[in-house]
């Protein structure tokens, strides 16, 4: 008995929340499958690696850094294996990211995540992610020009 | 006397005594001074006994003689009226400026004009002017450029230029079917003159009215003359007169008379219900909502057609004027409304990438949404943002969710690989070294 799309997105979504929002590191090995491929661009490279563990270290840097973080989605699609999440997430800067100390700025930035499900696990993934705000937000890249 | 009055007046001088030969009208409707001039006439015919003369002799050589007014004009005691006239010479000989004429059997039908002066509710005088050339080109008194087709033939060539050109849209037909001097004529619009005119309306229609089909549910003919009377259905699915596609099926009636020219269309004269086609265009429909895999369809052609042909006219038909766009673009939130922006953005970036190609990688589309994850592509060879070219082959991804309302892009939300964008073009610094 397939996955209706109604449940593959109650499963993703509870991961999202899971993991971004409880720091739930165990639906990793019971949502995300071992042999799982992540598509995303993070830092401008291409990752299609396997499995959970770079996903791991970017929440647990993220977490680390913002103990009041919180993901939002703010738009959900699905249909047939696919479940699509437009999210917002939003932070202070307490830890420090990516090496830098502690901005202490309230940080927010929004992405769009697609997974494909298969009997109730992720198998695939392809985020886009405005990276280039949260940099901007950090200062590591100029910020945009006033209008 | 009204001017209205002595139009009437002059109507009935047509009609009771030019085409029904009525002597007793004769010398109801012209005064005792009454004076009657005509150039194929050498001396005028005077009072009513004389024009008597005139009416006589018409009727006795064409007995089936008419006039038929088309247009007039009244002025003060003046009425000028445009004619046709005609019959067929079957009596006796008649008198012309260029002798005697025999009857031929032949009929004519030739375009005049007449002026009357009015007093007192009669006629007092006629000059006329009237096509002799015409006349003695169709008696054979004299030789005819035009020759005469059949009304078969004629309703032949009608219907060629409905199924050929209106429903077809073939138009290598053009020259066989219309002459060069053709002219189009429908009531509150210009007239169309020659063959590209024609064209262009022919094609107007055709973009204006997806499965336009022109029925023949009507037909005459005569000598040089045909008319058909038609159904017109369709879907109104571009702009037509001003009013934008509205996706409504039409169906309506009108009547095209055509005039032939030795065998090819000269004239249309085209009435028809243009007032309910209106209504139909304009009609509110209760409009099914699209299906999911319209509204992908939809959103698929828009982002093809901007990004990857410049075709810019889609930012009208196909987003909405208040669409909001909630995406973060060089980390600024835009939330503005229509299309201004997006296609500024696409401007410069087809400005800097011309070979810029969007390719749709995954759709997933549900209700009435529909996201899209893309990879855009192209060839830094034009400058980004001021810069010179760096000739950098650019590939960067990005997911765009659009929300469909009656088959337009009412709100959109993009999330773009910015980063690696800037990083390609030399702007933001390279990726860290794994």
């Amino acid at each position: 008995m397939p996955y209706s799309p109604e449940q593959n997105n109650a499963i993703a979504e509870k991961f999202f929340d899971s993991v971004w929002n409880k720091g739930d590191f165990s639906v990793l090995d019971t949502l995300v499958t071992p042999d799982a491929v992540d598509h995303s661009t993070v830092g401008g490279k291409s990752k299609t690696e396997k499995g959970s563990a770079s996903f791991r270290a970017i929440v647990s840097m993220f977490r680390h850094s913002m103990q009041d973080i919180h993901l939002a989605i703010e738009q959900e699609v699905y249909a047939g294996d696919k479940v699509v999440h437009r999210w917002v997430l939003r932070g202070t800067d307490t830890g420090g990211l990516m090496g830098m100390p502690a901005s202490g700025k309230v940080l927010t930035f929004s992405g769009t995540t697609i997974v494909r499900m298969s009997e109730g696990k992720i198998v695939e993934r392809w985020a886009s992610v405005d990276e280039l705000g949260l940099l901007q937000q950090l200062g590591v890249i100029p910020p945009p020009p006033a209008r | 006397m009204p001017v209205n009055s002595n139009k009437y007046i002059v109507l009935r001088y047509f009609r009771e005594i030019m085409t029904e030969g009525s002597l007793a009208a004769i010398y109801e409707l012209l005064a005792p001074e009454f004076v009657f001039t005509l150039p194929t006439h050498p001396e005028p015919y005077r009072g009513p006994d004389g024009f008597k003369e005139l009416v006589t002799m018409l009727h006795g050589c064409f007995p089936d003689f008419y006039i038929h007014p088309k247009e007039m004009v009244a002025f003060d005691d003046m009425v000028v009226t445009r004619w046709k006239g005609g019959g067929t010479h079957l009596g006796g000989a008649i008198h012309t400026v260029a002798g005697d004429i025999p009857a031929s059997g032949r009929g004519f039908e030739i375009d005049g004009m007449s002026w009357h002066r009015m007093k007192d509710g009669r006629i007092v005088e006629v000059t006329g002017h009237e096509d002799t050339i015409g006349m003695f080109q169709q008696l054979g008194i004299m030789p005819s450029p035009r020759t005469t087709t059949t009304p078969e033939q004629n309703l032949a060539l009608a219907k060629r230029y409905v199924d050929e050109l209106l429903n077809r849209g073939h138009f290598a037909a053009l020259d066989e079917l219309i002459t060069d001097d053709f002219q189009f004529t429908l009531p509150t619009q210009p007239a169309l003159v020659g063959r590209d005119a024609l064209r262009g309306h022919i094609a107007y229609l055709r973009s204006a009215f997806s499965n336009l089909r022109f029925e023949v549910v009507s037909e005459a003919a005569g000598d040089n003359m045909a008319a058909l009377r038609w159904r017109l259905t369709g879907t109104h699915t571009g702009e037509f007169n001003g009013v934008p596609a509205s996706g409504n099926p039409v169906d309506e009636y009108g009547i095209d008379m055509f005039e032939f020219w030795n065998g090819r269309i000269r004239t249309v004269h085209v009435v028809a219900n243009q007032l309910g086609l209106t209504n139909q265009m304009t009609a509110q429909r209760n409009v099914p909502p699209l299906s999911p895999e319209q509204n992908n369809a939809i959103a698929a052609q828009f982002f093809d057609s901007v990004w990857s042909k410049g075709d810019f006219s889609v930012l009208d038909t196909l987003i909405a004027p208040d669409a909001v766009d909630h995406s973060t673009v060089g980390g600024a939130v835009k939330t503005e409304k229509g299309s201004a922006s997006f296609r500024a953005i696409v401007t410069m970036f087809r400005a800097a990438m011309p070979d810029t190609r969007l390719t749709i990688e995954d759709e997933i589309y549900a209700g009435d949404m529909v996201a899209h994850r893309w990879t855009l592509t192209g060839t830094d060879t034009g400058g980004f943002m001021g810069r010179p070219a760096t000739g950098n082959r650019v590939s960067f991804t990005g997911t765009t969710l659009a929300r469909m309302k009656d088959g337009k892009i009412v709100e959109r939300w993009a999330n773009v690989d910015e980063l690696g964008l800037l990083q390609q073009l030399g702007i933001a610094p390279p990726p860290a070294a794994a």
